[in-house]
């Protein structure tokens, strides 16, 4: 799950965090701790694909980063613990164009057909990075429409005005 | 009952590194009253670390005076985990110009255990620095003292004296009583204190679960990052991972907090 506005933990560091994180997980699924080297590779490995600075891993999680970095991050701690579904709520807020491009990028090279990604967002302007299998309409605490990608576009030109109209009809 | 006294004189321009550490191999009652007394002339850098995690069946009251002459470094870091009851008293003189002094601490404790942190900067002379920073979390019916004084005479111009004092309290039955207590007589100084008492970042707790790290292993990784302010300024690596290894055992975890 990624936050519209992940939480500053002081203190702790980004590697540090992750790596209690795999670590975890892997007990959790009774496998051993993933050794030190195979973790620091796997980590240069996804810093790179989301174009994170080796710096950025030292530091304390999200504490005084940007919009654009905490997002990053948010699809960097993804890469690493490869969830089978993930959550993404409104990572387009706050980011700049070329920050959008590198975590929809993210999210693309992350997609496989063995995991789901339910990505909310108000824009079509993410949707055109990461194409959608799927569109579902959330109103009142219910899906009220489904469709394929066309319906993102229908979406973009008329509002939503009339889908309330249908869904109140 | 033991009655420990140490005399540690630092010559000029020496430097030297002390661990101290108590533990009763029994579980008999113990009372340990140590006084150490260290004299730290010219420009001699002291770097002291008491260690104190011994069972509960253990007291400790533990008196430390430190008295530095001009340009010395004297440090002294308190890593406070186990006994039953235990009174820390640091005092520190400084009687010379362009004195530093560190006061720094962890407490950590559960049960009905006790830990009182009784410290005493007493600046004399001007351009002197003093730093406090005192961490405390206290679980269970356990609870905490911190009296923090600092003197600074007329004659001690250009003071710059620091307090922090930040606790966690995990339980509803713990508590902590912290109180700073500034005497300042120059008017030319930076004095700063603080004292804080709060519980764990609920929205961290969930960020950090949310990513699979279980409550337990959350709790503990906030928690050593609430104390990791003082373990950065420890210069024995050794000690470093010592401490580490203590605090993981305490909160019952098994993770490596380092890199």
């Amino acid at each position: 799950m990624s936050f519209q506005y992940p939480v500053e933990i002081p203190g702790v560091s980004v590697t540090n965090f992750i790596k209690t994180a795999i670590n975890e997980t892997r007990k959790a699924k009774g496998l051993k701790d993933m050794p030190a080297n195979e973790m620091l590779k796997l980590i240069r490995e996804k810093a790179e694909m989301l174009e994170i600075d080796r710096k950025f891993l030292s530091r304390s999680l999200n504490e005084g980063f940007s919009g654009g970095e905490k997002k990053r991050n948010e699809i960097f701690q993804m890469a690493m613990l490869e969830p089978k579904l993930a959550i993404l709520d409104e990572t387009d807020s706050g980011l700049d164009i070329d920050a959008l491009r590198i975590v929809a990028n993210g999210v693309n090279k992350l997609k496989s057909k063995d995991n789901a990604v339910i990505v909310i967002t108000h824009y079509q302007r993410l949707l055109d990075y990461i194409v959608p299998d799927f569109v579902h309409v959330l109103y009142n605490g219910r899906i009220v429409k489904s469709g394929g990608k066309e319906l993102a576009h229908e979406l973009e030109e008329k509002g939503y005005d009339w889908i309330k109209e249908e869904v109140n009809a | 009952m033991l009655q420990p006294r140490n005399l540690i004189v630092v010559d000029e321009n020496s430097h030297v590194q002390i661990i101290e550490r108590h533990q009763s191999l029994t579980s008999n009652p113990v009372l340990t009253n140590s006084v150490t007394e260290i004299h730290a002339n010219k420009r001699a850098i002291v770097d002291y670390y008491k260690i104190q995690n011994d069972n509960e069946h253990a007291s400790l009251i533990d008196s430390t005076f430190i008295n530095q002459k001009r340009e010395s470094h004297a440090a002294v870091h308190t890593f406070s985990f186990g006994g039953k009851l235990t009174r820390n008293n640091l005092n520190f003189y400084q009687n010379g110009e362009r004195i530093d002094s560190t006061l720094k601490g962890v407490t950590i404790i559960g049960n009905k255990q006790h830990v009182d942190h009784n410290t005493l900067v007493h600046h004399i002379e001007p351009n002197c620095e003093s730093h406090q920073d005192y961490k405390g979390i206290f679980g269970d019916s356990s609870t905490g003292v911190f009296n923090g004084k600092v003197l600074v005479d007329k004659d001690a111009q250009k003071t710059n004296a620091f307090q922090a004092n930040n606790n966690i309290l995990v339980s509803d039955k713990a508590s902590i009583n912290t109180k700073p207590q500034l005497e300042i007589f120059a008017d030319d100084v930076k004095c700063s204190h603080g004292c804080t008492i709060g519980q764990l970042d609920e929205s961290a707790m969930f960020y950090m679960r949310s990513r699979g790290i279980p409550e337990k292993e959350a709790k503990a990784l906030l928690m050593f990052a609430f104390s990791n302010n003082v373990l950065s300024s420890v210069k024995i690596p050794e000690i470093k991972q010592r401490i580490t290894k203590i605090i993981a055992h305490k909160l019952g975890v098994n993770i490596g907090f380092d890199l």
